[in-house]
């Protein structure tokens, strides 16, 4: 028996649909994608960013094929096949395309061990102190849940603002930091409409930000049309949503 | 006003108190420890393995010094002060290891891409399914709290051990991924005498992969006294502890 979330529109559309058509070709790479999908955005930016030669294949996530399964029993996106095998997480994602392809520029993190710690540090608190309360924020159904949640989206958001160089996080060069948040800066306008989130109560320096992001070709050319993802945010903000991430989140759990 | 876990035990002993006694030497690198915390092992027994030199400064993490503070606002063991900057979070300290030392041997993570990527997935997979559930298992006080989060813990750990090629994960060279298990495996004492834990009825490949991990030579030299573990374990079992995990633990958040 199918769920609502099966019903989702199955392609990409606008901006990404010409990516999708532009990478059907057999490659070395495969990119197995939710065109929706925010985590999927952030390998697909990086991919994008760095001129990588990839196959994208749209995954339904709520209704698997046998062959996704059978390489990556997990099932979850987004995934890359790579020479016979699978890797998945997004961010694990983003580090192998780092490694596997050194000669494709821009690289997106800091070449000095140092530094490259310092950025991972920065993704490691985009996931656990802005995501959880972000996703708890539109998920949450009662008045407190949700300024509790919009206010540990304001403090995390604030606390990494502080340290954007600007125009993006570490200055001049676009990096895997500004990867990591982007999806999530494109989406805020559901936070914006139905959950009072406010762009400026974070600070003057997230408006600029926000907006260069935004700006970036790489996500313009990675985002579908609007109207396309309502129907599957309509599911989170009335915490119906089914994928692992909603699940997680509704039941207080670590997000898969 | 301080609370009971300032009162802990003030330094290394047995095997570690030698090791911390040959580091005292200035070096490029400053280890920020506690002697007893399992996530500043793993960035400890990294050092080891590789030989890299360091200089190992204790921490009460309950009691910070100011210039700790004000290197690491963050205040969390592990933390590595090199070159005027610190980084934190035990597995990055470990990736950064990895690549400001690459002359040393032995390499920790495999050098292809994609199987670099599938031992990144094997760390996250300890993040997210096995921690949790070990760490809500000694701090779960109910019996049937105790049971699920024991089954929890069984079913993360049996996963593990199905993908243990032997004698160690990824067979002959140890790697990573069993230096991010190995302080948990040496204190699973206090889940075995406490919370009904048994290795045995994970597998047998758990029985053996424990046994040889906990005899590594690395994790033998960076463990203390087992008498001094037991005032701070014993704050866990009660759910009575303050560290920054046993407070997410206990109000089901992320761990920082």
């Amino acid at each position: 028996m199918g769920i609502p979330d099966e019903q989702i529109h199955p392609t990409a559309t606008g901006e990404a649909t010409k990516l999708v058509a532009a990478h059907q070709e057999p490659q070395d790479l495969v990119f197995y994608a939710g065109w929706f999908c925010p985590y999927v955005q952030r390998s697909w930016i990086t991919l994008e960013e760095r001129g990588i030669p990839y196959q994208y294949k749209e995954v339904n996530p709520y209704k698997k094929e046998p062959h996704f399964l059978a390489i990556n029993p997990k099932g979850l996106v987004p995934a890359v096949e790579y020479g016979g095998k699978a890797i998945y997480e997004s961010l694990i994602i983003c580090e192998f395309l780092e490694d596997a392809y050194p000669e494709y520029k821009p690289h997106l993190l800091p070449e000095q061990p140092i530094d490259k710690a310092i950025a991972r540090i920065w993704l490691d608190f985009i996931s656990k102190s802005f995501i959880p309360p972000n996703q708890r924020l539109i998920q949450a159904q009662e008045k407190e849940k949700q300024d509790a949640a919009r206010s540990q989206v304001y403090d995390a958001l604030r606390t990494f603002s502080e340290k954007i160089k600007g125009p993006y996080f570490f200055g001049e060069e676009f990096s895997l930091v500004d990867v990591a948040i982007a999806p999530w800066v494109v989406r805020d306008y559901i936070t914006t409409e139905h959950r009072g989130f406010k762009r400026e109560e974070v600070g003057e320096k997230w408006v600029k930000y926000a907006a260069a992001i935004e700006k970036r070709d790489s996500i313009i050319k990675t985002s579908s049309l609007k109207e396309h993802y309502t129907e599957i945010y309509g599911r989170y903000l009335r915490d119906e949503a089914q994928s692992e991430a909603a699940k997680a989140t509704r039941e207080g759990r670590v997000i898969p | 006003m301080g609370i009971p876990d300032e009162q802990v035990f003030p330094h290394a002993t047995g095997d570690a108190e030698k090791i911390v006694a040959a580091h005292q030497d200035p070096q490029e690198m400053i280890l920020y420890a506690a002697w007893f915390c399992p996530f500043v092992q793993r960035a400890w027994i990294t050092l080891e393995e590789k030989g890299i030199p360091y200089q190992y400064k204790e921490v009460n993490p309950y009691k910070k010094e100011p210039h700790f503070l004000a290197i690491n606002p963050k205040g969390l063991v592990p933390a590595i002060e090199y070159g005027g900057k610190a980084i934190y979070e035990s597995l990055i300290i470990c990736e950064f290891l990895e690549e400001a030392y690459p002359e040393y041997e032995h390499h920790l993570l495999p050098q292809q891409p994609v199987d670099r990527a599938i031992a990144r997935i094997w760390l996250d997979f300890l993040s997210k399914n096995f921690l949790p559930a070990n760490h809500g298992l000694i701090q779960a006080q109910e019996p049937e709290e105790q049971d699920a989060a024991r089954k929890k813990l069984y079913d993360a750990l049996k996963q593990f051990s199905e993908n243990i090629k032997g004698p160690y994960f990824f067979g002959d060279e140890f790697s990573l991924v069993d230096v991010a298990i190995a302080p948990w495996i040496v204190r699973d004492y206090i889940v075995v005498d406490h919370r009904g834990f048994k290795r045995g009825e994970v597998s047998d490949k758990w029985v053996g992969y424990a046994a040889l991990v906990e005899k590594r030579d690395s994790v033998v030299k960076t463990s203390s006294l087992k008498e001094h573990y037991t005032e701070i374990y014993g704050r866990y079992l009660r759910d009575e502890a303050q560290s920054e995990v046993a407070k997410a633990i206990r109000e089901g958040r992320v761990l920082p």
